[in-house]
């Protein structure tokens, strides 16, 4: 391992981390805000034409999300090894059910090129889906032991949340935002 | 905490696969101003044609947009951001806040890595079918790929995957900058005690970390529209005849989001400009910076207001009313804050003990240029004035001498000023010297008369100007004039580096305080300081980093880490234990 690793005590790398966890979510939640405003912009040209329905393996997604963050937070409280590998489990299931989803669009002639709305539904499931996968990377390769890791438990459970929150946000974009939402908001200016 | 106990280091690992912020600092800035000396030499071409057009028969008009597209989002991206934040960021971060290393220092190697991945790709753009991406920096859709522009074949991939790439690095290099400046500094060293520099870094950081979210996203959604055939900014085209499969996508989308990156990153090369200049005043003057806490708060000021200004770049876009009047207004605003910046210097030099050392010409000459560059920006700010001038030359005028000679000449300023601190060596003051005065004079020759050319009419982003009846012949000359002097420039930067190379190896031995300076970069150990920094304990910061013309004895400073009580004994701190 390399010295500059012991350069920096083990107690002061705590409050460390768990700012560097909070910059980089601020950014990832920059990075969805920013796709939601090119979203909610796009929507107001003419040829808009809104996601027809919610695909269901979407509400599965949901329940697998929450089960995982669920699981982050009693790895983290309790300790649980069990819980370790069922947020794992939730968290890949949940990418396996995006893909699911993905794959009824297709089917039901929503291809990614099809319209404005079908674009952005695949590009922000899938850049969220690429949190995921860095979360799940990044958990399994700080190789935690439940019982003597707490802050990396803590750091997962919290990041974990974020993804949840991200996606019910992102969820409620995808079908609930429509043109005339917007327009009753943002519409009627001088 | 164990600390340097026998570093097992083979070349490989203390040089090439370093996690030492320090080379981690010195790859990034060596590695910039490689490719900023491509930028450079791409604006001599871009000059040769200008200057003498139809001279060099293998500048064509799709080669001069090549150029013209890479000097820019070179010398704005690859060199700018990343020698202020990946360069000078790296290396005074951990040391004027007295921490042994960034706080994730395998984070930053990889930051480097991405770095120099995304510089070896755009460059790659030189070598693909179609040549680069000649869209224009601003790579506004539909044209940057549709078929015309030069390099809609590959180019502007390449080019886009590039800016994927380098977001990753900031990203990862900006957690870092972000995280050491909160939670890394030493004893003391309270937010109020950090020098300008590292404020002036730490906002740009934060800047960037929001902003560049902004282009990962514009860039994302155009490589879709490239590659995926989506519709998010091409609209309903006929290009050669045909129909394009796209419908409906809004270019003024992809404005927005790209602006609401772009302002902030004049902001984020100027910030730390600022802070640099700040403390090389301060300390070649031997005064306090005056308003140390205005200094502060008007970094934080811009900062922020940095993020309503976008669409000033658009006016000519076309917009409503109300939000031109809104944006006219953020924008003029942001001069209060700056303008209380350039009276704190010049403020800070009024009865100075003013040493014309190397960076100290640098950091007087900056706020010369800056002020010229800003006092345009506010003729610019203006709808009704920015209309009729925002195609021509008095912009390319405006933004050169504001944040391109600008923070070119901090960058010098600090180079000269940190150079030796980072090799323990002294470079050499006539060749210094004469650098500055060519480089001073030389971008004022350049870049002064663009503003008449540009009062003239005479459109920017030309080509060839042959066959306009309302630009007359002097204008011609006066181009001739720019090229000639542009040229000159261009080579003399060879005097820098060979200043910096020769006085690496060869220069007087410097100490490890040239400048009898107050922060704490100056008082390691070592020069240059070994990996760790600070030997067995970090050093305690008792006061700020600006405290000279205390006349005592020999000495006319206090520096960072001398107790309140040994001022008058002149001693410096005694070494203690950090939590």
């Amino acid at each position: 391992m390399n010295p500059s690793l012991y350069l920096v005590g083990s107690a002061a790398d705590v409050p460390r981390r768990r700012t560097g966890l909070w910059v980089f979510m601020a950014v990832v939640g920059m990075l969805f805000f920013l796709f939601s405003s090119a979203y909610v912009m796009r929507m107001a040209m003419p040829d808009w034409r809104p996601l027809p329905f919610v695909p269901v393996q979407l509400w599965l997604s949901t329940a697998l999300l929450i089960g995982a963050s669920v699981a982050w937070h009693l790895a983290w409280r309790a300790a649980s090894r069990l819980a370790y590998v069922a947020a794992c489990g939730c968290s890949l299931a949940f990418l396996a059910s995006q893909l699911w989803a993905w794959r009824a669009m297709e089917a039901a002639g929503l291809a990614l090129d099809a319209g404005a709305a079908n674009s952005f539904f695949y590009l922000i499931t899938g850049v969220h889906g690429l949190h995921v996968i860095g979360g799940l990377a990044v958990a399994a390769w700080a190789h935690p032991r439940p019982g003597r890791d707490r802050v990396t438990m803590q750091l997962c459970a919290r990041y974990w949340h974020f993804l949840l929150g991200l996606w019910l946000a992102m969820f409620a974009l995808l079908f609930g935002v429509t043109p005339e939402l917007v327009n009753q908001i943002c519409g009627g200016g001088p | 905490m164990s600390y340097g106990a026998g570093h097992p280091q083979s070349f490989w690992t203390r040089y090439v696969w370093s996690q030492d912020h320090k080379v981690i600092a010195i790859q990034y800035t060596i590695t910039a101003l490689a490719i900023g000396l491509v930028g450079l030499v791409l604006s001599d071409l871009m000059r040769l044609q200008l200057g003498f057009p139809g001279k060099f028969a293998f500048i064509d008009a799709s080669r001069y947009y090549q150029f013209l597209t890479m000097h820019g989002m070179i010398m704005v991206v690859y060199l700018l951001t990343a020698l202020f934040l990946g360069g000078f960021g790296n290396y005074l971060i951990p040391l004027m806040v007295g921490a042994r290393d960034m706080v994730f220092p395998f984070l930053n190697m990889l930051s480097y890595w991405f770095y120099l991945l995304a510089v070896l790709i755009l460059a790659g753009s030189f070598f693909v079918p179609g040549g680069p991406t000649g869209a224009g920096w601003t790579l506004y859709p539909p044209q940057a790929i549709l078929p015309g522009t030069p390099g809609t074949e590959w180019g502007i991939i390449v080019m886009l995957v590039s800016l994927l790439v380098f977001i990753a690095a900031a990203t990862m290099g900006g957690l870092n900058y972000v995280t050491t400046v909160l939670q890394a500094r030493t004893t003391g060293m309270t937010l109020m005690r950090m020098p300008l520099t590292v404020w002036g870094i730490f906002t740009a950081t934060i800047l960037a970390l929001l902003a560049f979210p902004a282009l990962f996203v514009s860039g994302v959604m155009m490589l879709f529209d490239k590659a995926l055939g989506t519709s998010f900014f091409v609209p309903a085209v006929v290009s050669m005849g045909r129909h394009l499969p796209h419908q409906g996508g809004s270019p003024l989308l992809f404005q927005h989001l790209f602006w609401f990156f772009g302002h902030p990153e004049v902001y984020i090369v100027a910030l730390p400009a600022f802070g640099i200049i700040s403390d090389l005043v301060s300390v070649h003057a031997r005064r306090q910076i005056f308003g140390y806490k205005m200094m502060v708060w008007a970094i934080v000021v811009i900062g922020g207001l940095s993020f309503v200004v976008w669409a000033h770049h658009m006016y000519v876009s076309g917009m409503h009313p109300y939000f031109g009047f809104f944006f006219a207004t953020t924008t003029l605003i942001i001069a209060v804050p700056t303008a209380l910046k350039v009276y704190n210097w010049t403020l800070t030099l009024w009865r100075g003990d003013i040493h014309l050392t190397v960076p100290m010409l640098f950091a007087v000459g900056f706020i010369s240029t800056f002020v010229i560059g800003g006092l345009t920006g506010l003729f610019l700010g203006n709808v009704s004035v920015d209309i009729p001038l925002s195609n021509t030359y008095f912009v390319v005028a405006h933004f050169h001498m504001v944040m391109g000679v600008s923070p070119v000449l901090a960058v010098f300023g600090g180079l000269y000023h940190w150079f030796p601190k980072v090799s323990g060596r002294m470079y050499d003051v006539m060749l210094g010297r004469v650098h500055f005065w060519i480089t001073f004079v030389g971008t004022y020759l350049i870049f002064f008369p663009m503003h008449y050319l540009g009062l003239l009419g005479m459109p920017r982003r030309y080509y060839a100007y042959e066959h306009y009846a309302f630009i007359p012949d002097s204008a011609q000359a006066l181009n001739a004039f720019i090229t000639i002097v542009a040229l000159f420039v261009g080579v003399s930067q060879l005097l820098f580096l060979l200043n910096l190379c020769w006085s690496a190896a060869r220069g007087r031995e410097a100490g490890g305080n040239p400048w009898r300076a107050a922060s704490l970069e100056w008082h390691t150990p070592q020069t240059p300081p070994v990996h760790g920094n600070w030997g067995e304990q970090t050093p305690v910061v008792y006061r700020g980093a600006y405290e000279y013309g205390l006349q005592d004895g020999d000495s006319d400073y206090a520096s960072q880490d001398q107790p309140p009580d040994a001022v008058a004994a002149g001693q410096r701190a005694p070494a203690q234990e950090a939590p």
